[in-house]
């Protein structure tokens, strides 16, 4: 090949770039798709509910699905479809505090040790097995048991139990990176430390934390419904999917379609971060490290 | 301090430098006693077969051993008469990409694949001139320009993979450049690459050096390559240098049977003469003995004369040094003019 050769991809932009990947990850495309749809409802829900979510209707509970109650109304006569609305807010946050306290935990921790090496690296890692071997649900009863009830402090405990996962993903990619003539190149051209690590390695260990993040969001979301099933999560009037799933459980026979609804929710959502973070792994190991050889 | 009397002391002088790896608990020799220096405007050409420590001497230079759980066991660098071995990581960092860069093997691997190309090259003229977000990036697109890379304005805006291997390396020069080092040290940077894209790139290391009189350690187990860009050769095995001389001089008439060997094993066309190949290879390091590292591939050893213990390197003309114990009565092949 000559020289002054062209790259070899047609020039289209970001847009035909990112057409180019939605071709070849349909369902991702779909998942992220979806997501978007559920967090636009979420940052829209007083825009889209119908109802006050919290307003009791004594005389009209169980409501079949109709104009006025779409999805119909709960055991206190509370409209469904604005309950799903506001929860999916509750939810969405939730996993947020999970994933956002594991990413401040494990990725600083897991970028020191995949760079330092050594003795620090043993360190914080045994300190992260550590925290691996405790069983989560325990350790979030437990902090609620000390801080009191509340979603965000049981959320802060999920996200320290998720932490090593961080660590694990970020470590092994930073020390993979480490390991790149790039890395070299920047040390020989005289950055110091701070500077290699923050403007050289970490630009590439972010997919491999977006594909972690995008995972575990899936899992703190399934995470919430847990919690607040158990009672651990958010307090009674306020609606998530988890408490909706939990309440409604109580009243299945009467209203299997409160159980459904949300339960459908909590399912697709987590399906649709695991395709996610699925797709955009597939999609960075097939254009990751293609080079355009002579 | 030097005196005003004396001469200038040349740009690079390497003294007897000995860097060791280790190994499990014990530290293996991987360069032993390796001296060599470079002027100005020079090329100074590190040969050898993979393993035989060029690779080694050169990054040590920068600095760079410790980071791979190196380190100079003895010997000295000095740098425009400052002695490097020993100075603080704050001292080399200023020195590095800003009196010395390196360009690397394979350019696509040496480019950062989350920057643009103005990006790599402006970051230097960040770290080390202090520059600007904006002054920095017109540097570089300037600096893309300097190295014959069409277009730099919106070259500069494109990712490393858009580039062509001959012109990714254009762009590792660009960013090794961009901090007007006096030397820089070019790790085989033309082997990954196409024959005619190779003498392109080889040909815009010339100019630049004759333009801004850069001191080039040109590293390549390439001969050929070699013959184009150096003025003097140091050939090294099994981690010492086996022998030193000008390019000519070493090319038509060796002294070394190691060098004879590797100007053996280039193809002349049309010669109808089979290549010579060197038998074996090269003894990992640490596995020396007290005799010649050489002898058991040379064609020339003798039984006793070779083994008798490890040969010196022994000065036999000006600027002319040998490591050999037949140094003296050996007539050694060369290329044919």
């Amino acid at each position: 090949m000559s020289q002054t050769s062209a790259p070899s991809r047609p020039r289209s932009g970001r847009l035909g770039r990112a057409s180019a990947v939605a071709r070849r990850e349909p369902l991702a495309t779909f998942a992220l798709l979806y997501l978007i749809l559920i967090v636009l409802g979420a940052v829209l829900a007083p825009l889209l509910a119908t109802h006050d979510p919290d307003a009791q209707q004594l005389m009209q509970r169980f409501q079949p699905w109709s104009g006025e109650h779409w999805f119909g109304t709960d055991d206190y006569g509370r409209d469904v479809f604005s309950r799903l609305v506001y929860g999916s807010r509750v939810t969405l946050q939730a996993a947020l505090v999970a994933v956002g306290v594991s990413v401040l935990i494990g990725v600083p921790a897991g970028l020191l040790a995949g760079f330092r090496r050594g003795f620090l690296d043993a360190a914080l890692s045994r300190v992260f097995d550590g925290l691996m071997s405790i069983p989560g649900l325990i350790l979030a009863l437990t902090i609620v048991a000390v801080l009191g009830p509340g979603l965000t402090k049981a959320m802060t405990a999920v996200g320290l139990i998720f932490a090593p996962q961080f660590f694990r993903v970020t470590r092994a990619a930073t020390h993979e990176v480490m390991g790149e003539t790039y890395i070299e190149s920047s040390i020989a051209i005289g950055c110091a430390p701070a500077r290699v690590v923050l403007r050289h390695v970490l630009p590439n260990v972010v997919p491999a934390i977006l594909v972690q993040v995008s995972v575990a969001l899936g899992v703190a979301v399934s995470a919430e419904a847990s919690l607040s099933f158990l009672g651990l999560g958010v307090e009674a009037p306020t609606a998530s999917w988890g408490s909706m799933l939990s309440t409604a459980a109580q009243t299945m026979t009467l209203a299997p379609n409160l159980v459904w609804l949300p339960g459908l929710l909590i399912f697709t959502v987590v399906l649709s971060f695991t395709l996610l973070g699925e797709g955009i792994r597939r999609s960075l190991a097939a254009t990751g490290r293609k080079a355009v050889d002579e | 301090m030097s005196d005003a009397t004396q001469p200038a002391p040349p740009l690079l002088e390497v003294e007897g430098l000995t860097v060791e790896y280790r190994t499990g608990r014990a530290w293996t020799r991987v360069v032993e006693d390796v001296s060599f220096t470079l002027d100005r405007g020079e090329t100074l050409a590190l040969v050898g077969e993979s393993g035989s420590g060029k690779t080694v001497s050169a990054t040590a230079v920068l600095g760079l051993v410790g980071r791979k759980g190196g380190r100079i066991a003895a010997g000295s660098i000095r740098f425009r008469g400052r002695e490097l071995v020993g100075l603080p990581e704050r001292e080399l960092r200023r020195l590095r990409g800003r009196e010395v860069a390196m360009i690397f093997q394979n350019p696509m691997r040496s480019l950062n694949p989350a920057y643009t190309a103005g990006e790599q090259v402006a970051e230097v003229a960040r770290v080390h001139l202090g520059m600007g977000r904006r002054d920095a990036w017109r540097k570089a697109v300037e600096m893309l320009d300097a190295v014959g890379i069409p277009d730099p304005e919106r070259r500069s805006r494109d990712y490393p993979h858009q580039f062509s291997g001959g012109m990714a390396q254009r762009l590792a020069i660009a960013a090794a450049l961009c901090g007007s080092p006096s030397l820089l040290i070019a790790d085989e940077p033309t082997t990954a690459l196409d024959v005619t894209v190779q003498a392109r790139v080889l040909e815009l290391l010339r100019d630049i050096q004759q333009q801004t009189e850069l001191a080039v350690l040109f590293i390549s187990h390439d001969l050929g390559v070699v013959a184009e860009v150096a003025d003097r050769v140091a050939v090294m095995y099994a981690g010492e240098v086996v022998e030193h001389g000008a390019i000519e001089e070493l090319f038509l008439v060796p002294r070394h049977p190691y060098t004879e060997g590797l100007l053996g094993s280039i193809p002349v066309l049309g010669s109808g003469e089979p290549l010579r190949s060197i038998q074996g290879t090269i003894p990992p390091a640490g596995s020396h003995g007290a005799e010649c590292r050489f002898a058991p591939r040379c064609a020339h050893a003798q039984p006793v004369a070779c083994a008798v213990g490890h040969p010196g390197l022994s000065v036999v003309g000006a600027g002319r040094d040998v490591r050999c114990h037949r140094a003296t009565d050996l007539h050694l092949e060369g290329i044919a003019r």
